[in-house]
């Protein structure tokens, strides 16, 4: 170690704090590109297992061929793994449930490779022994120790039509295997007796398999003619298992009879492939994904290389005057330059270990913590936790590594430079252009002259200013962004789903007037699991009839989107939404009950039961083809507006009427209604009133399509009432009701989605503005103990305690302003690209979210005062004198 | 009439063994216009004794009573009131401040106290300074006897009852020297300024109207160099 490096420690040790926030910065840096690497890691192994337990390890298969291609598919000398089934016929069940049993011979690796596990017994090791899917012990009732004999028989179908007219026949192993009636041949194999010794779990081999059931015997001794099936795993998976394929369908033409090259029955496990980097039409799956950590790396070392090289250029500042001494007596370039490199190596050292280890902890905590989220959004049955390779976590450690050694190269140059007159000039400051000092008056009247004062030291280092303004508002921006992204998320999610969807309804839908709803929704009400309820009712769309808008009555966003939706539905080769400039709008109608109408409609807004007087929603959410949109009052409806209908036909006719607006449906109403091939609007009216308008349609023997729902709004047992449910929308009909539906909320994925958008956001802006901060810290700290003397200079000339405390709190101030001058017009135009993003899909007005602004408002003046007021306590603590004769020493 | 009184002033640094004492029960008073020097061989305790009179530092023991008003009973915020009105400080290496130029330098004291720059008054003390064209400028943009002019002309801004001046000379040649002390000297007779410069140089000291000389934190010789 030479005298450079000892020095280059002496002056660490000498400012532990700055050193210790420092480090903390580069720990978090670390951390998070750690995070980024073992996150993305773990979710490609999430998906490699899920891959696995779908369809098995294997990389390719063959299916349905001849024991010779399976055979030159097992000797291929690329091949690693092979797992082999001979399939030796089928065994059609005598009634039951079910189709039959499919007998396949299989070797010791096909259990493996398949994920076939043995639930209870042994698998078999003879041609006599026999181990059964779980399905088949269930339906035939064949345990462990059962003598089982299968008649077995080959079965073929046609598939179509040789060029020379004759029909195709495709033999039939019971995978995707019609039931036994639709077999167009048969031939008898034989009788065979086995001695069941085992269940199996299906696992990767129950593709394909819903009627006939497979069980398994021993390899060996499979009668001829047997179509055999083969499973692969390459030695080196690579492109090479494309040029494997295509040998293999040659292999199929040749040695095959049977080979139908329509359904060729080779497969590669793409799923498996993609997740390992193997997978040509997949690639821009894996680009995307790439590329989304490619830009959360980025913006990490934005902030990572911000930090770094902002904390260099203030421990530079710190030893100017001593490696001007040093140049004095004759350090050269290369040394000067080495105690800034010196440094970024003795914190990489320490940092990247830490930050590694720091990186790994976090999401091992976290990633179990969102493993259900994850599981429900992509319906995977296997767990997400920590799994990281060695590869990305090398990755990690060059990437900071690298970030390091960026940020400290200028800070290094510039101490190459140092000379000996900056030693006995000062401490090294940046040298001040009069224009740098200029200060507006409107600064000095709002701020007297304290505060002016406190703008010029704001901006006397260029290069430090910029340092703290870009790091405040990188994290103004991000946290405008995240706020955004999860705010237009969950717009999104209501527009689709309604703003409160209970968790489960019921709905019987009646055409006959007549019908007293009152014992079936007591029968609804009252099933198992199903705990407080509330009843609604309505018309189904189509039953109030319809009307016609030219589409200069619709409001402008309105006819914007109608626009883009009819574009979209005539490149779609559909009808577009308007007829000659003309939309037909259907209303739909809710019923409440009468309490629960005045409780959202207000006890102000009376009905008449006369004709079907109603609440128009104005602000209903349109949705057309997957695309949504919240238009307020797109049909510039007034109140007291009405339509006569008459569906004719003994159908319903009646007159409705808006007799009040609403800007917003009822709550559980389901809010979203269907553009579909015209407009609808949302009317909402009082039971009283409804029935009022079923006892005229029934004078008048008038029928149509109305429904009541169940809404369980407190399900006692929601997993005992929705297999309640599932009973009883399935039960036979009544005779009364035209339909019933049952269904669970299926808003779990959305909102699993919603979740994780926001542990991940929330979690990454948080730990960016962590950095961000250590970064100002030490900045604003570092920067007021350089500039102690002056501060005991303005002290020794009549600065007041309160007016000295109030210019340094404005200098912390001034530093946050302009990072929100910065910050929000960035952040705002960050939050319009998310908008337009999703309102492809999603449409609604532009809205920011106001508890991100408040929140980039709080975090930026919490970060500067906090920062500002360490170190006013540090330097109020040093008196005057102290302060003049420690800075000139 | 009596300007400045120092009764029994002492300063100590440090504790138990380590324990140093920079002053040692010094008294002595100064009339107003009065002219002093302050000599003493390093470590004397001279700055010391101007840290302590010009109110920046707090002494162990003893008063300093400037106009009758003793610095150290009133609180911090009264004392900086104090030392920007009464009070005006130049040191060796000019401490000023580098991101105002020299007009704000200059005022800085009457700009603390929220007081109107009185016109006149400054353009006759930057004539004086012979800064009227380097106003805008900033420090570091001024040689080292400039800036010790903007010091001077810091210092006597707000017209103060007392001028203390610590080595204002020693951190430059002995042409600008000289032109400091020209200055200095110019303002006690025309103003009558009451003025106590510490220096190490006899040629300076020699200008004055009475020489303290402390060795060893006392008082050894208080004399009368003019009559």
């Amino acid at each position: 170690m030479n005298v450079i490096h000892s020095l280059t420690r002496a002056q660490m040790r000498a400012k532990p704090r700055r050193t210790l926030t420092t480090l903390v910065g580069v720990v978090l840096s670390v951390a998070m590109l750690t995070a980024v690497f073992a996150g993305a890691d773990s979710f490609l192994d999430l998906m490699r297992r899920q891959a696995v337990a779908d369809m098995g390890s294997w990389h390719g298969r063959v299916l349905n061929t001849s024991e010779a291609v399976a055979q030159q598919v097992a000797d291929d000398f690329r091949m690693d793994q092979v797992a082999l089934t001979a399939n030796w016929g089928l065994d059609p069940a005598e009634g039951g449930n079910y189709a039959g049993a499919a007998l396949f011979g299989a070797n010791e690796a096909f259990y493996q490779l398949l994920g076939v596990e043995c639930v209870e017994g042994a698998l078999p090791e003879t041609s006599r022994q026999l181990a059964i899917s779980k399905q088949l012990a269930e339906q035939t009732g064949w345990t462990v120790g059962s003598q089982v004999t299968l008649d077995l028989v080959r079965a073929w179908s046609v598939s179509g039509i040789d060029p020379d007219g004759e029909p195709f026949y495709q033999a039939q192993t019971g995978q995707w295997s019609p039931s036994p009636t639709g077999f167009d041949h048969t031939e008898p194999v034989g009788s065979a007796v086995f001695t069941v010794t085992g269940v199996v779990e299906l696992g990767g081999f129950s593709d394909g398999f819903t009627g006939w059931w497979p069980c398994f015997t021993a390899l060996d001794s499979a009668p001829a003619g047997s179509r055999w099936g083969a499973y692969f795993t390459m030695k080196h998976l690579s492109g090479e298992i494309w040029q494997v394929m295509e040998d293999i369908a040659a292999w199929q033409k040749a040695e095959d009879p049977e080979y139908d090259p329509k359904t060729d029955g080779r497969f590669t496990n793409r799923s498996l492939l993609l997740y390992a980097g193997v997978d040509q039409e997949g690639s821009w799956l894996l680009t995307a994904f790439y590329s989304l950590m490619g830009v959360v790396l980025a913006v990490i070392l934005v902030g990572a290389v911000s930090l770094a090289q902002n904390a260099f250029s203030i421990s530079l500042a710190e030893r100017t005057r001593m490696l001007g001494m040093l140049a004095s007596v004759g350090a050269t370039r290369a040394q000067k330059r080495q105690s800034v490199l010196y440094e970024a190596l003795l914190l990489g050292l320490a940092g990247i270990p830490l930050g590694l280890a720091a990186g790994c902890a976090g999401m091992a905590v976290t990633l179990p913590l969102v493993s259900r989220q994850v599981q429900e959004l992509f319906r995977f049955g296997v767990p997400l936790y920590l799994a990281v390779r060695p590869l990305p976590l090398l990755g990690a450690a060059v990437l900071a590594a690298l970030a390091l050694l960026v940020s400290a190269l200028r800070p290094a140059y510039r101490a190459s430079r140092v000379s000996p007159i900056d030693a006995i000039r000062g401490e090294g400051e940046v040298r001040l252009r009069p224009r740098d000092t200029k200060i507006g008056g409107i600064t000095r009247r709002l701020f007297g002259f304290t505060g002016a004062l406190a703008l010029k030291n704001c901006k006397r280092s260029r290069g430090r200013y910029r340092a703290i303004v870009l790091s405040l508002a990188l994290s103004v921006v991000m946290l405008l962004a995240a706020s955004g992204l999860s705010f237009y998320v969950d717009q999104s999610v209501t527009m689709r789903y309604g703003s409160d969807i209970p968790p489960a309804h019921a709905t019987v839908g009646l055409s006959d007037p007549t019908v007293d709803p009152a014992p079936l929704l007591a029968q609804m009400q009252a099933l198992p699991g199903a705990g407080e309820s509330q009843v609604t009712g309505g018309l189904e769309v189509g039953q109030m009839g319809s009307w016609q808008v030219p589409e200069s009555q619709l409001s402008a966003p309105a006819r914007r989107w109608l626009d883009e939706r009819s574009e979209y539905r005539v490149q779609m080769g559909l009808a577009p939404l308007a007829a000659g400039g003309v939309y037909t709008v259907q209303p739909m109608l809710l019923v409440l009950e009468d309490e629960d109408f005045a409780a959202w409609a207000g006890r102000g807004v009376t009905l008449d039961t006369d004709l079907l007087d109603c609440v128009l929603v104005t602000d209903n959410y349109l949705a057309d083809l997957g695309s949504f949109a919240q238009l307020k009052n797109a049909l510039r409806i007034e109140k007291g507006f009405s339509q006569t209908f008459d569906l004719g036909e003994g159908g319903f006719a009646d007159t409705w009427r808006v007799t009040a607006l609403a800007a917003e449906a009822p709550a559980n109403s389901g809010d979203t209604t269907l553009a579909g091939e015209g407009l609808t609007v949302q009317l909402v009216t009082s039971r009283t009133v409804f029935d009022a308008f079923l006892a005229r349609q029934a004078a008048a023997s008038r029928t149509g399509a109305y429904f009541w729902t169940v809404l369980y709004t407190g399900a006692g047992d929601p997993l005992r009432l929705q297999d309640s449910l599932m009973e009883w929308a399935s039960a036979d009909p009544d005779g009364i009701s035209a339909y019933r539906s049952a269904g669970v909320s299926d808003m779990s994925g959305m909102q699993s989605f919603a979740f994780l958008l926001r542990v991940f956001c929330g979690g990454f802006v948080v730990l960016l503005c962590l950095v961000c901060a250590a970064n100002i810290h030490n900045t604003v700290t570092t920067g007021f103990e350089l500039r102690a003397r002056e501060y005991a200079m303005l002290r020794s000339v009549g600065v007041t305690p309160k007016d000295f405390a109030r210019m340094l709190r404005l200098e912390s101030l001034f530093y946050g302003i302009k990072a929100l001058c910065w910050g929000v017009p960035v952040g705002m135009a960050v939050l319009a690209l998310e908008h337009r993003a999703i309102s492809l899909n999603f449409y609604s007005d532009f809205q920011v979210p106001p508890e991100g602004f408040v929140l980039a408002v709080v975090l930026v003046f919490a970060v500067c005062g906090l920062s500002g007021w360490a170190a006013r306590r540090r330097l109020a603590r040093q008196t005057i004198v102290e302060a003049i004769h420690t800075t000139m020493l | 009439m009596e300007l400045l009184r120092v009764e029994h002033l002492t300063r100590r640094y440090g504790q138990g063994a380590a324990q140093v004492t920079a002053l040692d029960d010094v008294s002595f008073s100064v009339e107003k216009g009065e002219f002093v020097a302050i000599m003493g061989p390093s470590g004397s305790g001279k700055s010391t004794l101007l840290h302590l009179l010009g109110g920046v530092d707090r002494p162990t023991a003893g008063r300093v009573l400037v106009q009758g008003t003793d610095l150290y009973a009133m609180d911090e915020t009264a004392l900086a009131i104090f030392r920007r009105r009464q009070i005006g400080l130049v040191y060796q290496f000019y401490n000023l401040i580098p991101v105002l130029n020299v007009r704000e330098n200059l005022t800085l004291p009457l700009l603390l106290d929220g007081r109107r720059v009185d016109r006149s008054l400054l353009d006759r003390l930057t004539d004086t300074l012979g800064l009227a064209d380097r106003l805008n400028h900033l420090p570091d943009q001024l040689s080292g006897g400039q800036q010790q002019r903007v010091s001077i002309g810091r210092a006597l801004i707000a017209s103060p009852a007392l001028m203390l001046a610590d080595e204002p000379t020693g951190n430059l040649d002995s042409r600008n020297s000289a032109e400091i002390m020209a200055l200095l000297r110019r303002f006690h007779e025309e103003k009558g300024q009451t003025l106590l410069v510490i220096t190490h140089d006899e040629r300076i000291a020699r200008q004055a109207d009475r020489l303290i000389t402390i060795e060893d934190g006392r008082i050894t010789r208080d004399e009368a160099v003019r009559p």
